[in-house]
């Protein structure tokens, strides 16, 4: 029975939980329920805190369901709220476009994931943060600094993957309604059916409307867009004791319109932008357990999207069509405890700017002696119809000598084709002119890494302890040189150095019955070099520190979430002189903070929550430059630094109903 | 000031005093063997009424609750076990010392 179970497991791991890592799931609530029988052998560990280090191979932070719960969390982007190591800001004050940082470097060397498939890449990639509804997720796992061979080459940084609430769960239905202060409604659905006792399905509905403009700059500009989106995803699962599948269907279409509509906008010819997107997106895992002892099976995993955007700013159209498929067939083995083997082939096409063709082939083998050491080394070749054939070595280590102390280290190469307009268009929205070299290169980088995990009991209670370093290094990049030319931006190959540094220490503690507090500084040392100057890139925050504090008192029925972020200051791209002779903006900027708190009551069947963020209402005063005359030379809204809005109050209610098996 | 101070601590130590608050210990039927179970048990129960704390035991399998009797019985709280599918026995104190 044992034996059978851990199969099982490995088998739910591989399809449906850490198909990208070997992952060690502790938190109850994100277990994939079996059966209640099934379940006495597992060792499922409830954490007292919801920000969750599992204890696998990589260096992982968990964003479960009850994180999810501290703050507004309406989509993936506001998710990482209270997440120390992935940095999310706007990429622009004009479009709502949205984007992560992760090691001090953008989000496009981050590997999306969905259910462990690569997902959000290309056209995608500027509002994919509010693509999957916060209600939709299960979880949310962070790994940092290179990844598992098996999902590919693309990771640099680290990798994101986000796990929808399932068909196969316990039966469930919820309802979620949000408004905030500044008019936006969202609408939530979700519930699952189980048909029979292996196969079941689940339906997920997300609406969201802001329909109101606020200028509270008075520069004419909408703060944020008008946006209208709908998104829908059906699933369907079979779960059975060999063989396991799971399929899914993905609609989204959003409409957004920004740009002169607000209350002082010029009359005569305003300043419009109107984006449209449209996304479709299927998978189907399937995966069957030949060897219930040496858990062996064979597992195939197939993907495909659609993305179609028509944009406008201003009287520049963007219109695109990209499509991808992806295909994944992987078989895995253990032979005995400690030796285990992973290999497979996989093809990744895309049509996107160009087309790209990518066959590949990996073998990841893993040793491990109980729970102390875990080194896993894998390698993969891919050939790209564009760039040739490739190499990608990856190796992690993991020495944990007691309960107390667990050492990570990692090091990896990791490869990305930029497809510059289609992850950067929202820079249309300036007057800048948008230079592209012919024959970009592949971007490379190494990623080399070690964290360092401490738990030290004081006072009854254990004191959580984490450092962490990590060295992002590129042989190759395309460089977006917003310097050179303050009416231009280039994208160019590196010529040069460039490369990102990152420290970061975290403590977290439950001061006393309910009430835990987590505080975390990171610093960043990221440099390019731009017209053969090595220079610190711009618009990047050089440090983070993150305070958050949470009590639960008594039953735990009410819940209070503070959470502060001291954002550090950074280097402007350079400016152009006025004709006063004075520079269009400033050479860098200073650090600000953000401060979001939460009040939620909890129901038997749901909760009601009620919240602000950037309470102390700091923002970029002018971040739209020129916007008395978008039309000039001088038009520039992707110089933001910092939030383009002030404080947002917000109020929303849950309802959940779980069946009680 | 003085007054009213006074009149207010008066009326909260009423308050307090007439609260009549007992502590009763079950075990389950399903036993409890897993976080899981603790948690459903946890999640749930809170919200009967006139209940003031729950501390499970996972070793002894055993659900402590701290409950306001003016509120709610022994008798209320086992059928909130009910609508989670678990049976509660009360642990009687002298069953208790019999078996430690």
């Amino acid at each position: 029975m044992r034996k059978k179970l851990i199969g099982f497991i490995a088998l739910l791991q591989l399809v449906t939980l850490a198909y990208g890592q070997n992952t060690t799931v502790r938190d109850s609530s994100d277990v994939q329920t079996l059966d209640g029988e099934q379940l006495q052998d597992v060792d499922v560990q409830a954490y007292q805190t919801s920000q969750l280090k599992p204890m696998g191979i990589s260096n992982m932070e968990v964003i479960g369901s009850r994180e999810l719960l501290r703050a507004a969390c309406c989509n993936l982007g506001e998710s990482f709220t209270t997440n120390p190591s992935v940095d999310v800001n706007y990429a622009d004050a004009a479009t709502g476009a949205q984007q992560i940082k992760l090691l001090g470097l953008n989000g496009t060397y981050v590997q999306m994931l969905t259910e462990n498939i690569p997902n959000y890449r290309g056209a995608a990639t500027p509002y994919s943060l509010g693509y999957i509804p916060g209600p939709w997720m299960q979880s949310i796992q962070v790994s940092k600094g290179a990844s598992s061979v098996k999902n590919g080459y693309e990771s640099i940084t680290g990798q994101i993957n986000v796990e929808f609430k399932k068909p196969q769960e316990t039966p469930f239905a919820n309802a979620n309604l949000f408004y905030n202060s500044k008019g936006k409604l969202e609408a939530n659905f979700g519930a699952n059916l189980h048909i029979s006792d292996k196969w079941s399905t689940a339906l997920l509905g997300h609406y969201e409307v802001l329909d109101q403009t606020h200028d509270e700059n008075n520069d004419g500009f909408a703060d944020m867009p008008k946006v209208k989106q709908s998104t829908f995803q059906g699933r369907l699962a079979r779960m059975g004791d060999s063989y396991i599948f799971q399929a899914s269907v993905k609609a989204l279409k959003e409409h957004r319109e920004s740009g002169q509509m607000g209350h002082h906008a010029t009359m005569g010819n305003p300043y419009l932008i109107d984006i449209t997107n449209e996304r479709y997106e299927a998978f189907a895992k399937n995966a069957y357990i030949f060897d219930q002892e040496h858990s062996s099976n064979v597992a195939l995993i197939l993907s495909g999207s659609m993305h179609r955007q028509n944009a406008l700013y201003g009287n520049k159209p963007y219109n695109t069509d990209q499509l991808n498929g992806y295909a994944s067939l992987l078989f895995e083995t253990e032979f005995d405890e400690r030796n285990s083997l992973s290999t497979g082939i996989s093809f990744n096409h895309d049509r996107f700017d160009r087309s790209e063709k990518t066959p590949g082939v990996y073998a990841q083998y893993t040793y491990k002696i109980d729970e102390i050491f875990t080194l896993m080394g894998g390698l993969r070749w891919d050939h790209s119809s564009i760039y040739g054939g490739f190499v990608t070595p990856r190796m992690h280590l993991k020495y944990s000598p007691n309960d107390m102390l667990t050492v990570r280290g990692s090091v990896g190469k990791g490869y990305r084709t930029a497809h510059v307009m289609s992850e950067y268009n929202y820079l249309m929205a300036s007057s800048r002119q948008i230079l592209i070299d012919e024959n970009l290169d592949q971007e490379e980088a190494w990623n080399t890494g070690i964290s360092a995990t401490l738990t030290i009991p004081v006072g009854g209670r254990d004191l959580e302890l984490s450092a962490e370093y990590y060295y992002t290094a590129f042989l190759h990049q395309v460089v977006v040189d917003m310097d050179t030319d303050p009416h231009a931006v280039h994208f160019t190959n590196l010529a040069g150095s460039s490369y990102s540094h990152t420290w970061q220490a975290e403590a977290s503690y439950p001061l006393f019955d309910g009430f835990t507090l987590m505080a975390t500084y990171r610093r960043s040392d990221v440099k390019s070099t731009y017209s053969g100057v090595l220079r610190e890139k711009p618009l990047t925050n050089r440090y983070k520190g993150l305070l958050t504090a949470q009590y639960q008192p008594g039953l735990g029925i009410w819940q209070f979430d503070v959470t502060l972020q001291l954002n550090g200051g950074g280097r402007m791209p350079d400016a152009y002189l006025l004709a006063d002779g004075t520079p269009s903006w400033e050479s860098s900027y200073k650090g600000y903070e953000q401060l979001n708190a939460q009040i939620t009551r909890f129901f038997r069947y749901g909760s009601v929550y009620v919240g602000g963020e950037n309470l102390t209402g700091r923002r970029q005063q002018n971040p739209i430059i020129g916007a008395g005359n978008p039309w000039g030379q001088d038009f520039d809204a992707t110089m933001v630094w910092g939030p383009v809005h002030g404080a947002i109050y917000y109020i929303g209610l849950r309802f959940n109903w779980n069946k009680i098996e | 000031m003085r007054k009213l101070l006074l009149i207010m601590a008066l009326a909260v130590a009423t308050v307090c005093s007439a609260k009549d608050v007992k502590t009763v210990v079950f075990t389950t039927s399903p036993e409890m063997h897993c976080a899981n179970c603790e948690k459903k048990i946890k999640d749930n129960i809170r919200f009967e009424k006139g209940i003031k704390s729950i501390d499970t035991n996972l070793e002894k399998k055993t659900v402590t609750i701290e409950y306001d009797a003016d509120k709610t019985s022994v008798d209320d709280i086992k059928e909130g076990f009910k609508k989670i599918k678990y049976e509660a026995q009360e642990v009687k104190p002298d069953e208790k010392k019999d078996g430690n």
